[in-house]
């Protein structure tokens, strides 16, 4: 069974933000909203100083709260695991963005809850998400866990990783290589 | 319309109405402030209207809403509404349902008014939804039932039918029916509304509302809408189609419900005080910042003044101490925490997303956090004002249901066939 992922290397994501403008291009993100982001956060307290660098988007949580406080189902599980808003059955109850432990979702000025899809249109077509595509550290890789040959299968075969929020039992598919 | 105002209610009533504090004449004068009132009302409804006209049409972008405060005034308007409806079908049914005889004359009003509470909430979460609609049509041809919202809608639904039901048979005088009725109606209205609860309850990703106290706290709020608007329809009631004087067979009713009204406030300031201690202690991630934010943050006044002293306090001395064989101190007394239900609403369902959970101030490459280093920090909650339109959604459905119910029980003529 195809189950997606993404990996993004906190040791390589440089926070260019290059993911975050493929991503409004690619998805035609309004203004003021945004699908994918990145982040720095500061660790420690000086002079035992660290900075994780990372870029996010929606975890696609194998066991996903949006998708449980959907009422009508418009939140829903799409091939291979990645969470999907379909805009014909949202009615907008915003029930989902509460829901979200991490914040990923926005109303779309259209009138439905919008939010990252893992480019399920191009994966579909056999390519990697836009934001995999640009990155210019190789940061993001995309691919099947499930298959072995996968880059996201061999890095968490071989490197330390996390997610967010582990605690809230989502089982996100999006990790952090640290 | 307010000729036809006037055709529904008649002079003398306008004239009591039109000289409220004064003793009540039906003098031209007192006839026309009466018609105004009136009229005011209908303007508010009316202009309530055209925003909620505006938010179909247009949706989120008229509203003060946020991507993180997603959830606002509006649905803490529905909340309060159907928290009244649900409030007035538990606290009369004592009466025609458990067959306590002091609660029996006001049976018909109070089910009229959850009725008319009811759907006015229903128009109001239908504004704040984006496709209103399209949620009657997916929650029968693609229900979740792992949803929250879902069982709260559709328990609702079948509330509205019962308490139609239950109102159509206290008007036939059939009472066994009646009595059936209004038994399902009690049992529908605490599941829909500890589901509502449970819209909030349930949301394991914002510590500050999961648990199970909600639910049990709803219902808990609803006896105090229900018991508050009970005494508000006797003692406003009186008030203007009695002369201003208190009807001697109303005095057991009002003094039965004012014990009950302190004896639920009293069961809310106990969930408060331990909602407070529990937010507070531990130091949990989420529940104590946003418990904060009430005790000493942005909510401060909102929480302590309105909540607290005017929720609490205020009516409890007013309901309890020397001032309780009053039936003005406790008409007053029963108008606060109907304020303060309305306030602690707002802040329910506002603060628990003041907090973000990922406290970020925007997006693409800002500084943030996932688990703040402050413990009890309050600064840096994020705001949220309501819109006009938001406002006037809000000032228009309380005008429409007074105005709902003052019109509607004239021309149902509830006043004549009780007491």
């Amino acid at each position: 069974m195809t189950r997606y992922a993404m990996t993004v290397d906190q040791k390589l994501c440089v926070t260019c933000n290059a993911c975050v403008i493929a991503c409004k291009n690619e998805n035609q993100v309004p203004e003021g909203a945004a699908r994918c982001w990145t982040v720095q956060v500061e660790k420690g307290s000086f002079p035992l100083l660290s900075l994780e660098t990372r870029s996010e988007r929606c975890n696609h949580c194998e066991n996903a709260p949006c998708v449980t406080a959907c009422p009508t189902g418009a939140s829903h599980y799409e091939d291979g695991g990645i969470v999907v808003v379909n805009p014909d059955k949202c009615v907008g109850c915003k029930a989902c963005i509460v829901a979200c432990p991490y914040e990923v979702r926005y109303m779309h000025p259209e009138g439905y809850v919008d939010k990252c899809t893992f480019c399920i249109h191009r994966v579909r077509e056999g390519l990697a998400p836009a934001c995999v595509t640009v990155c210019p550290t190789k940061a993001l890789k995309f691919g099947d866990l499930d298959d072995p040959r996968s880059e996201v299968h061999q890095e968490l075969q071989t490197r330390q990783h996390k997610v967010l929020k582990p605690e809230e039992d989502t089982r996100p598919r999006l990790f952090f290589l640290t | 319309m307010s000729m036809s105002l006037s055709a529904i209610v008649d002079r003398e009533e306008l004239g009591r109405l039109g000289g409220l504090l004064r003793v009540a004449k039906s003098d031209e004068r007192h006839v026309a402030r009466g018609k105004r009132l009136l009229l005011g009302l209908f303007v508010l409804a009316l202009a309530g209207a055209v925003a909620a006209l505006v938010a179909l049409l247009r949706g989120h972008h008229v509203m003060g809403t946020t991507s993180e405060i997603s959830w606002g005034v509006l649905i803490a308007t529905y909340v309060f509404f159907v928290v009244s409806s649900t409030g007035l079908c538990l606290v009369s049914s004592l009466g025609h349902v458990f067959g306590f005889k002091v609660f029996e004359p006001i049976a018909k009003k109070a089910i009229f008014l959850a009725l008319v509470t009811l759907l006015v909430g229903f128009t109001v979460i239908a504004t704040e939804l984006e496709r209103p609609f399209r949620l009657m049509k997916y929650a029968i041809f693609s229900p979740n039932p792992a949803a929250p919202i879902w069982w709260m809608g559709t328990l609702y639904g079948v509330y509205m039918v019962l308490i139609g039901a239950e109102l159509y048979y206290l008007f036939a005088e059939d009472h066994r029916r009646a009595k059936q009725f209004g038994l399902a109606s009690v049992i529908a209205a605490v599941a829909a509304h500890s589901n509502l609860g449970a819209v909030f309850g349930l949301s394991h990703s914002r510590p500050y509302w999961y648990g199970p106290l909600l639910p049990v706290y709803f219902i808990a709020s609803a006896l105090v809408c229900g018991a508050a608007l009970l005494i508000l329809i006797v003692t406003v009631g009186d008030y203007f189609g009695n002369d201003k004087k208190l009807r001697p067979e109303h005095a057991p009713l009002l003094d039965a419900l004012r014990k009950l009204l302190a004896l639920f406030i009293t069961i809310i300031a106990f969930f408060t005080i331990w909602k407070t201690i529990t937010g507070v202690a531990g130091q949990h991630y989420h529940k104590l910042e946003v418990t904060l934010a009430s005790l000493s943050g942005p909510l401060f006044v909102s929480f302590w003044l309105f909540e607290v002293v005017l929720g609490m306090l205020v009516p409890l001395v007013l309901l309890l101490g020397p001032w309780r064989r009053s039936w003005h101190a406790v008409g007053l007394a029963a108008f606060l925490p109907m304020l303060s239900v309305f306030v602690m609403r707002y802040n329910f369902v506002v603060s628990g997303q003041m907090f973000s959970l990922k406290p970020v101030t925007g997006h693409g490459g800002e500084q943030l956090s996932y688990f703040p280093p402050f413990k009890g920090n309050v600064e840096g909650f994020l705001p949220y004002t309501p819109s006009w339109v938001e406002v006037l959604i809000v000032a228009g459905a309380i005008a429409a249901a007074t105005l709902g119910f003052v019109v509607g029980s004239r021309v149902l003529a509830l006043e004549s066939k009780e007491a």
